[in-house]
């Protein structure tokens, strides 16, 4: 205290007699107090007491698939449930007045199955000098969650019509695809539907994120599902099928009906986000062959010279389109198989056949080529694709040999996205992401409708991917995040799940929405304090 | 643990200041104790890094000063958002100063004053919300100024000085790559600049004394400064950034133009006054140009700065109670620099009140005095657009110094 000290020889200094009136002077000028050197605000946070406004946090129930679980990394275990969205909201709600959250957390930190053949969680890993994601085998069986009833009720793999499926947590039919071992984890009985499990907490405050699925299964196998538009059934649906958005908006209605106006909780609601954009399918270009490539730009004027023959029969047939070429100064696009394209086998082979060509051989390449094309910019690769692409297809081999080719010949003509068109589960074609981007924009519609008519909180999780996504991304304290793959931050090594950051973002979204609607205060996170991908 | 210690607040004088940015504005005990006002004192050598003019008017062929001060800056921040809040943990900033004069002729008066006017020296936690803009800085700089005074009547003086400046900084931050936090310090011991200082002095009676002085900008240049990478993955270790081991940056120390005048109200009391319009406008931008030696490959970080040239008004007041003892008192104010949506925690800015004190100890030659000063940061919300940093900041700061002088004839 220096400066105290300055002040009291000052003061004492000035007793003399004729100081007096100085003296006086200064202490009418100055009034000495003993105050902090540390800063102070007007409202420390320390102080700050966060409130629910007219919603009540005592009890609340998180509904919703693999995001709402937490599923990480391709799986879901310990850490991961701890980091989910839901449980972060938790956290904040018991600052105003919520209550205990419990999750079904699974045995280990692998996660999987190991009697279902489910593998546990991805690590990056060091593979031939490439960081590559390598899968864990899971360590734990099915095993049920004890300590139940749950408040987040998230089950990995459901879509929207699941969610009031009685018997979907029967462990009885796991194994044959009947019911999802997540939800049998937690299940009140064999017969329990997660809706009516959920309704019998009677929460006070729900939250309800689901639909991604009724189109992800769809988009991530390729498009190999079928599209359900018009068809209300989903006993008739295939696991990769869009759900009709009728039925999905009857599901939802039927969710809000129950847990809003029969049990009386107030709620929030996420819409869905565009698979655009996710790094599962903005990670692998279309145009992914690069002629600086040792293994493929020598073989470029081989390869131009081999669809030379089959492009003069595209030509001869009014499909330019069709045509394949490989050029050899910038990364061409890879050759896929489109199954909305006209069957053109049968064409293909006469006009080779009557230009000479022999009956087996034109055959061949009848079949192979009769739907292929080369993929275009509005063609969404699968993030899965990066391990075929360039790759010799053993099975296409085999065949090939069994039809009396050689080895060498055989291999040639196998190599996947070159000479071997890829299969419909490796893209996503423009036909497809638009059947996607239609479903999923009346599912958005119908979530944003009933968020009204219920009077919830919309958190409009797809504008915030669309951010996410954008060159700008988002960023906290000095760390951008976006949707790039492992560097962006907030996707984890499956590229369609997020990391404990990106549910942290997420966990903000439905912050700032439940704060907006519902007049509480609850604080944000801070994303940068949560785990993500870590880089060996 | 709360560190108490004493402020005064001046009663009917409103509020006062201490410089912005990262200006140490402390080059002489008794202009400190005055409320940093300079340009007019010419007591002794010390002035002539306030106004090299000055050293015409100082009443002694020889005369030298020196001294020191400790500077205790508090900085602390809090997210209303978040519930977050930091605050630092800050070594002791130790600014000195030195000069000396000598008149040869009776005309004209040389000298050298050594300073160290600009500078931050802060530590923030290592895990702190804002670890990826900085945990710890040290910013330094030295000015060495040789200087001649030619004093054209007794009312009327010129000088001006050569300013060569050196400089030291250590930056040091937190980055996350996806979810690995990885260190980056930045280290420059020989960063230069060059610069100069011209001033008028005035002395149109006996009882008032006027100072006109400008600074130049100096440029602090730090080229082949090393950069060092901690915690980098294995894998990641061959690839850039990481493989950088060199930057370039250059910080701009900014000009100061001051205009004062003091006015010797009875023989015992001394007024002071002082504006002074400091050129932080041309503080646009920090780049940093990080280089790998071995490639020449380079990455640039970028942070806007768009600082804003301020004005600092200051007063002061001596009373010569003796003719051993002199009572100082000043105040100053000083407005923020760094607009809110720029605002980063390297210099932590706020609009400024700061009162000083502080007394002088005449012993014919020779001079002792001492100060005191109190500075408190007005708090205010910040959010960098930039980098997402926000929330409410806070400064105190609290400096006390100690300065000898000696003239002779």
């Amino acid at each position: 205290m220096p400066l105290f000290s300055v002040w009291v020889f000052l003061i004492t200094s000035t007793k003399k007699e004729k100081m007096k009136n100085l003296s006086k002077i200064f202490l009418a000028a100055t009034l000495v107090v003993f105050s902090s050197c540390d800063p102070e605000f007007d409202n420390p946070v320390a102080d700050a007491q966060p409130t629910s406004g007219i919603a009540d946090f005592s009890r609340f129930v998180a509904l919703g698939n693999s995001l709402t679980a937490g599923f990480t990394d391709n799986a879901l275990f310990i850490s991961a449930q701890q980091n989910s969205y839901p449980n972060i909201l938790a956290s904040q709600m018991a600052l105003a007045g919520g209550g205990a959250f419990a999750q079904p957390l699974m045995p280990d930190e692998i996660g999987g199955f190991s009697d279902f053949g489910i593998n546990g969680r991805l690590t990056l890993q060091l593979v031939n000098g490439a960081l590559t994601p390598v899968p864990t085998p899971a360590q734990s069986p099915f095993t049920p969650a004890s300590g139940g009833p749950f408040n987040n009720m998230g089950v990995p793999g459901a879509k929207s019509f699941h969610l009031l499926a009685q018997g979907y947590g029967n462990p009885g039919g796991i194994a044959t695809g009947q019911a999802n071992p997540y939800f049998a984890r937690f299940a009140s009985s064999n017969n329990a539907s997660i809706l009516g499990d959920a309704a019998a907490q009677q929460p006070t405050f729900f939250t309800l994120w689901i639909g991604n699925n009724d189109v992800l299964s769809y988009a991530t196998s390729g498009g190999t599902g079928v599209d359900q538009t018009g068809n209300q059934d989903p006993t008739t649906y295939g696991s990769t099928d869009i759900t009709d958005p009728t039925l999905f908006a009857g599901v939802i209605q039927n969710i809000l009906e129950v847990m809003v106006n029969q049990v009386g909780a107030k709620g929030a609601i996420a819409n869905i986000p565009s698979v655009t954009d996710i790094p599962f399918f903005t990670t692998v270009p279309y145009a992914p062959l690069d002629p600086s490539n040792p293994s493929y730009g020598p073989m470029i004027p081989m390869l131009n010279q081999f669809y030379a023959q089959l492009n003069q029969v595209f030509d001869a047939l009014g499909q330019p389109e069709r045509k394949v070429t490989f050029a050899s100064d910038a990364a061409s696009p890879v050759v896929i198989k489109d199954k909305d394209l006209a069957d053109l086998s049968a064409q293909i082979t006469s006009i080779l056949i009557s230009s000479g060509v022999d009956a087996p051989t034109a055959t061949l390449m009848g079949i192979t080529y009769g739907q292929s094309r080369q993929a275009t910019e509005d063609d969404l690769m699968v993030f899965t694709s990066q391990t075929v692409i360039g790759q010799i297809d053993a099975e296409r081999v085999a065949a090939l040999i069994a039809m009396g080719m050689s080895q060498e010949q055989a291999a040639q003509l196998s190599i996947s996205g070159i000479t071997y068109p890829l299969e419909d589960q490796w893209v996503l074609t423009k036909i497809e992401t638009a059947k996607v981007a239609a479903a999923t924009a009346a599912y958005n519609e119908t979530i944003r409708q009933l968020s009204i008519n219920y009077d919830l909180a919309f958190v409009d999780a797809h504008r915030a991917m669309q951010e996410l996504s954008s060159s700008v991304g988002i960023t906290y304290y000095g760390n951008n995040f976006n949707t790039t793959y492992v560097s962006g931050g907030s996707f984890s090594l499956d590229a369609v799940h997020l990391t404990a950051k990106g549910y942290a973002i997420v966990a903000n979204y439905f912050v700032d929405a439940i704060n907006f609607k519902f007049g509480a205060t609850l604080p944000n996170v801070n994303p940068n304090n949560y785990p993500g991908v870590v880089i060996p | 643990m709360r560190r108490i210690c004493l402020s005064v607040l001046l009663l009917g004088l409103g509020a006062t200041a201490f410089a912005g940015g990262y200006r140490v504005a402390l080059q002489g005990v008794r202009q400190a104790s005055m409320g940093l006002t300079g340009v007019m004192h010419a007591k002794d050598a010390s002035v002539a890094f306030f106004n090299p003019a000055g050293l015409a008017f100082v009443d002694a062929k020889v005369s030298i000063a020196a001294g020191g001060f400790g500077v205790t800056n508090n900085v602390a921040w809090q997210n209303p958002s978040t519930l977050e809040s930091a605050e630092t943990d800050s070594p002791m900033g130790t600014p000195i100063y030195f000069a000396a004069s000598y008149r040869p002729l009776k005309d004209v008066t040389v000298g050298v004053s050594f300073t160290t006017p600009f500078g931050s020296t802060l530590k923030w936690p290592e895990d702190w919300a804002g670890r990826a803009n900085i945990t710890q800085i040290e910013l330094k700089s030295y000015f060495i100024q040789p200087t001649v005074a030619f004093k054209f009547n007794d009312w009327f003086s010129v000088g001006a000085g050569f300013i060569y400046a050196m400089g030291e900084v250590n930056l040091q931050r937190v980055n996350a790559v996806a979810g690995n936090e990885v260190g980056l310090e930045i280290n420059d011991t020989d960063a230069h600049g060059l610069g100069f200082n011209i001033g008028a002095y005035i002395k149109p009676s006996d009882r008032v004394n006027i100072g006109l002085a400008y600074r130049s900008k100096v440029d602090m240049k730090a080229n082949y400064g090393e950069a060092i990478w901690s915690n980098v993955p294995t894998a990641l270790s061959g690839s850039m950034p990481f493989t950088t081991d060199q930057f370039n940056a250059m910080l701009p120390l900014v000009s100061e133009f001051t205009a004062g005048l003091s006015y010797q109200a009875t023989p015992k009391l001394t007024l002071a006054g002082e504006v002074s319009v400091h050129g932080w406008g041309s503080y646009r931008e920090l780049v940093i140009n990080l280089e790998n030696t071995s490639t020449g490959e380079t990455v640039e970080s970028k942070q806007t700065k768009n600082y804003k040239d301020r004005a600092v008004w200051k007063i002061g007041a001596e009373y010569q109670a003796t003719d051993l003892l002199a009572l100082r008192l000043g105040y100053y104010f000083d407005e923020f620099v760094t607009p809110a949506e720029y605002w980063s925690p390297e210099t932590p800015d706020a609009t400024r009140h700061s009162v000083t004190g502080g007394v002088g100890l005449n012993f014919g030659r020779f001079n002792v005095d001492a100060m005191a000063q109190y500075i408190y940061g007005m708090e205010r919300y910040i959010d960098n657009i930039e980098t997402g940093f926000k929330g409410d900041i806070g400064v105190r700061a609290f400096i006390f110094g100690l300065g000898l002088s000696y003239n002779f004839n």
